[in-house]
């Protein structure tokens, strides 16, 4: 799942790398932890910019995706509400005709009653492919609280 | 298998997201972008009102702070923005347009409403509704608030929350909007069910008309279905707008 980055790529090309293999599963996961198109843009774009930020200092034989998923889900949490205007313009990644519109809202609608653990958990297993033990590490919490959370999202979902 | 209904959601998620379209280029800081073409054309500038004032030919007051060395590069440099990536709609728009946009100038295209999946004893409706411009340029703003009615009732204001990703747009001669307006209501309850506690004071019952304030006038929309109940806040109405 990651960048298997040579010992002689420059930085530049390793964050080009990074961003070419890993942007849209970064905005996925924003989508699912937000539940929101436009914030989900902006996040990935300011995850990627910290990445930039920080690319002479980061051991990029580490797995790169889960640095940004973690980078992603802080910033969610902890500064991004604050960062007017937009980084990016809003029509950049929109989605192209007005059924997808149509259907995100729709979507958008029926997971609004999860929490974003609860979202992100369900969706990063059950869509993503991530092991239990791989979510919980990005989404820090315990495995268990894991389980448990998608358990909940399973049962909020079928409930209507 | 008791998890259709989630499997049917995540295979919407799935489907959806793997619409978006995401820039080629990644996201970089202005500040790294350019450093050595901003210090040359700094120094560039420096030589070049040298070389002016030695010759005598005196600049206004204003011409060396206004672009000068100090000026517009330090501020390039310093931007943590990363290299703007609107488009030149939006852009014009922004800057240079401020003629906001009229109801007369708009004619009604083709109207579809869909129904949504609805949660937790709730319901769902999604009409999209093409608006197409036959008078000038304008600013077409997404409205805090649409006009709701019944078929024969009067307009009464409700919140609209914007479920998209942008709250205005530039709209061309004979260009054409796309609007999608989403409601979501509670579920009637049936005899002896359960009592739920109402979602709002005074809802407003049998929806089939919307009307999109503007800065003159409104758009009437008719919806095609009936939502059963609104309520003017919390919002139980979205709005989105594409172009």
């Amino acid at each position: 799942m990651e960048a298997d980055v040579g010992v002689d790529e420059s930085v530049d090309m390793r964050y080009e790398r990074a961003y070419g293999r890993f942007a849209k599963d970064v905005f996925r996961f924003a989508l699912a932890w937000t539940n929101d198109w436009a914030t989900a843009e902006d996040l990935t774009q300011e995850a990627y910019l910290r990445l930039w930020n920080h690319r002479a200092s980061i051991d990029w034989e580490r797995p790169i995706l889960g640095w940004l998923l973690v980078t992603t889900r802080r910033l969610a949490n902890n500064r991004f509400r604050s960062l007017h205007p937009r980084l990016t313009a809003a029509g950049s990644a929109r989605q192209g005709d007005e059924s997808v519109s149509a259907r995100w809202l729709d979507v958008r609608h029926a997971l609004e009653s999860l929490t974003s653990l609860e979202r992100a958990a369900l969706i990063m297993t059950a869509v993503e492919g991530w092991s239990y033990a791989e979510a919980a590490d990005v989404l820090q919490t315990t495995e268990g609280a894991l389980r448990a959370a998608v358990s909940r999202a399973r049962q909020k979902l079928e409930v209507a | 298998m008791s998890d259709s209904r989630t499997q049917q959601i995540l295979n919407e998620w799935r489907s959806v997201a793997d619409a978006v379209v995401m820039s080629p280029a990644p996201p970089r800081p202005r500040s790294t972008a350019a450093p050595i073409g901003i210090a040359l054309t700094a120094v560039s500038l420096v030589v070049i009102v040298v070389a002016l004032s030695i010759r005598g030919h005196g600049m206004s007051p204003q011409g060396p702070a206004a672009g000068g060395p100090g000026s517009t590069p330090a501020t390039a440099a310093s931007s943590v923005l990363p290299v703007a990536t609107r488009s030149p709609t939006e852009d014009a728009s922004s800057q240079e347009l401020d003629v906001a946009c009229v109801a007369s100038q708009f004619v009604l295209g083709k109207t579809t409403n869909a129904p949504g999946f609805g949660t937790l004893g709730t319901a769902s409706n999604f009409v999209t509704q093409q608006l197409q411009n036959v008078g000038d340029r304008c600013h077409f703003n997404l409205p805090p608030t649409v006009d709701v009615a019944t078929a024969t009732g009067p307009f009464e204001p409700v919140s609209a929350v914007n479920a998209g990703t942008r709250s205005s747009f530039d709209v061309a001669p004979g260009a054409s909007l796309s609007m999608v307006i989403g409601a979501w209501w509670q579920l009637p309850r049936e005899p002896g069910g359960t009592p739920t506690a109402p979602p709002c004071g005074d809802p407003i019952r049998n929806v089939t008309r919307v009307r999109i304030p503007l800065e003159s006038g409104g758009v009437e929309i008719a919806l095609g279905t009936t939502w059963y109940e609104v309520c003017a806040s919390p919002p139980h109405v979205s709005l989105t707008l594409e172009p």
